[in-house]
């Protein structure tokens, strides 16, 4: 075989309009504390990736998150998959200050579920290299609690109750030493019990590059790359019963730069989320300092597909 | 108004240098034992057949997982090992065994990835014949 030999599937016609959404994508760049964004990376069909993800936030003014969020994708077939995402515990704690008195509060309990169903659209497979386009619906389905604490605001809780949809545009150009992903989508929400989350714009882009081994020339154990992520979300304000909250909506974008070990049946990440800008509807926001994910997943194998 | 909070550089630059020291103290032992884990080519058995199939679209480890499981899924195939560089998966075959090219080629696709071409270096049924 000579030089990069290119498998090209699905209509040429394609190429040209979606090449051009990616450019913008690109130049849109970054989303949401929602790291680790669904990408459009290769599975196997009957292959199973399960993920956990437990992530510390830390806020200005001792406000404090942590949830444990479960994924398991699954390769229906060679171009669909499903993703699960569920996060399993949520648990925020902090003050709240009520006529000038503050009084320490806690919030655990289940958070809501998310199931999406990815698409593969578009793929130009090379030797150690491919390009893929991938678009995904979501549904959001109040799993969780959200009303453990009535001292809390509804944001607060653990889960918002409400049913959901998401839609995003995902790619990834993935090469034997470095990868570039990029999503852009939009978050809505249904309301509940007259509280309704804003809908929310999400772009992140991720750049991942390899640092060990520097010799593929062989059945490759295991690599290290070095990961540099950017989330931007932009988001409505959040209303109780048609009102304003005040200090929910805006914009957030964080960098996240980390580190992923990964072997072909497992791997292992740790994250940082920084913030770069944030700015909130109205006073109140309690501001968002950095948070730390770490990531473990786990893949194995089913002859179970389409 | 757009008001920005900046991450300061102190910060910052303790966040960098933490990563770095991370990555490095896992690389470390993982590059010591690079050398010993160069796999030696497989020498192939007596009888067996070894089919060559360059596929394309596997990028890192983590996605031969599955492509390796599919290969392994085909009645007759004993052992495959995949080379990353050269995007070739090596696959032994059992004496006897009717693989085809279109089983390869399933496969590879059932995997989510296109294959390049298929190169049989002995098939189990010339082996053998003896040829």
């Amino acid at each position: 075989m000579t030089g990069i030999s290119l498998g090209i599937r699905r209509g040429a016609w394609l190429s040209g309009g979606l090449f051009a959404l990616l450019a913008l994508v690109l130049l849109t760049v970054p989303a949401r504390a929602q790291i680790t964004f669904p990408s459009a990376a290769p599975i196997s069909a009957g292959n199973v990736i399960v993920r956990t993800q437990p992530t510390v936030t830390e806020y200005s003014g001792g406000l404090q998150s942590f949830y444990d969020e479960n994924i398991v994708l699954y390769g229906a077939s060679p171009d669909l998959a499903f993703i699960l995402e569920n996060k399993s515990i949520v648990s925020n704690s902090g003050n709240i200050v009520t006529n000038g008195k503050a009084a320490a509060f806690t919030a655990t309990g289940f958070g809501d579920t998310v199931l999406d169903t990815r698409y593969n659209l578009y793929e130009v497979d090379g030797v150690g290299s491919t390009f893929r386009i991938a678009p995904y619906i979501g549904i959001d389905m109040p799993t969780g609690m959200d009303n453990v604490n009535n001292a809390v605001p509804r944001d607060l809780q653990p889960a918002s109750g409400e049913w959901g949809t998401r839609e995003a545009l995902t790619s990834s150009w993935q090469t034997l030493f470095w990868n570039a992903q990029a999503l852009i989508g939009y978050q809505n929400y249904a309301g509940s019990g007259g509280f309704q989350t804003g809908s929310s714009l999400l772009a992140d882009a991720a750049f991942h590059y390899l640092i060990w081994p520097s010799d593929l020339d062989r059945e490759v154990p295991s690599e290290v790359f070095a990961s540099l992520e950017s989330n931007y979300s932009l988001s409505a304000v959040d209303r109780m019963n048609g009102a304003a909250i005040s200090g929910t909506g805006g914009q957030l974008w964080t960098i996240d730069p980390g580190f992923l070990y990964s072997t072909p049946t497992w791997g292992a990440a740790m994250t940082a989320l920084l913030p770069i800008l944030q700015q909130y509807r109205g006073p109140g926001a309690a501001r968002y300092d950095y948070g730390i994910e770490v990531t473990f997943r786990y893949s194995f194998f089913t002859y179970h597909h389409w | 108004m757009l008001r920005t909070r900046g991450f300061s550089k102190r910060r910052l630059g303790l966040w960098a240098g933490i990563g770095l020291v991370v990555v490095q103290a896992l690389a470390m032992p993982a590059r010591a034992a690079e050398g010993d884990a160069s796999s030696q080519p497989t020498a192939r058995p007596p009888g067996y057949g070894e089919v060559k199939v360059v596929v394309l679209g596997v990028t890192a480890p983590f996605f031969t997982f599955g492509l390796v499981k599919r290969f392994q899924q085909i009645p007759g195939v004993e052992h495959t090992s995949f080379n990353l560089l050269r995007g070739t998966a090596d696959i032994l075959v059992k004496p006897g065994a009717t693989v085809s090219d279109e089983d390869l080629r399933r496969a590879v696709r059932n995997a989510s990835y296109s294959i390049g071409s298929i190169q049989w270096v002995a098939h189990p049924s010339a082996v053998a014949a003896g040829n």
